[in-house]
């Protein structure tokens, strides 16, 4: 599902460092409440979805939710978050024929919607907006 | 010498579209009830948490509805008070409503490709 090519070109990104810490971009967390080895700064989440499937070409596009989060005791402006978004909707839309590390190869990755409205996290104890992007990837085997 | 004619009389025409409309309508609509009972049942089985009082499994719903001439719509919606944190929560970890949303429109999409000819020749 190209995992790994979406994560380190967003952790790699120098722009995008400078809104979060590298660390601070995390996919799939599986626990309630904020995850304890970030970084009391902005964070990221990806939620890989479910996919969309064309009956005609039997593949589709798999979701990728993008949550952007500011902890409250940071900030309650959502500039950073707007700002994240913006940033990491650049860098994927720009992912074209990209090889991860789990032997996943991006096709192509684009916006898939409009973002979420400015939003709070009452688990994470956040500010948040989320955003939609589709991933269409191969595993590099079947080429 | 050759002569290419025709005769254009668009009376069956005019017709044929003056019934379109309500053959259209039909059968959206009852693409769009097919979807929603489809929808529901969609999130019933794929909520991502563990029911405890199984309250908001079964509170989960769609409504169809065509709130306008030429407009249709699906209502994907819960039914506790508490369901907004299950939605917004942890980054979404239990959401429905947007993926069922997302599944169902992309199947409802689908469905409807080449429903217009389908309608323009059928009987319903």
């Amino acid at each position: 599902m190209s995992r790994a090519a979406i994560l380190d070109a967003l952790r790699d990104d120098t722009p995008l460092s400078a809104l979060v810490p590298e660390g601070n971009i995390i996919a799939n967390p599986q626990g309630d409440g904020r995850p304890n080895d970030l970084q009391k700064d902005n964070f990221i989440v990806l939620r890989w979805m479910e996919q969309d499937w064309d009956t005609r070409f039997r593949k589709g596009p798999r979701n990728l939710e993008v949550w952007a989060h500011t902890p409250k005791e940071k900030s309650d402006s959502y500039n950073d978050i707007d700002a994240i978004l913006l940033r990491v909707t650049k860098v994927i839309d720009t992912l074209e024929l990209i090889e991860g590390e789990d032997g996943w190869k991006i096709t192509m990755a684009y916006p898939g919607g409009g973002w979420s409205g400015d939003l709070v996290d009452p688990s994470y104890n956040t500010i948040m907006k989320n955003a939609l992007f589709k991933v269409l990837s191969n595993p590099v085997e079947s080429h | 010498m050759a002569k290419i004619r025709f005769d254009y009389n668009d009376v069956k025409l005019r017709g044929n579209i003056d019934d379109l409309f309500p053959k259209l309508d039909r059968a959206i609509k009852a693409t769009m009830d097919f979807t929603a009972t489809e929808g529901e049942a969609y999130m019933k089985t794929h909520a991502p948490w563990t029911d405890r009082t199984t309250n908001a499994r079964n509170g989960l719903h769609t409504i169809a509805s065509s709130p306008a001439k030429g407009k249709y719509e699906i209502l994907f919606a819960h039914t506790m008070h508490y369901d907004i944190y299950l939605e917004l929560a942890n980054s979404g970890r239990y959401q429905v409503i947007m993926p069922s949303v997302r599944h169902e429109g992309h199947v409802l999409m689908e469905r409807f490709r080449g429903l217009l000819p389908k309608v323009a020749g059928s009987k319903l």
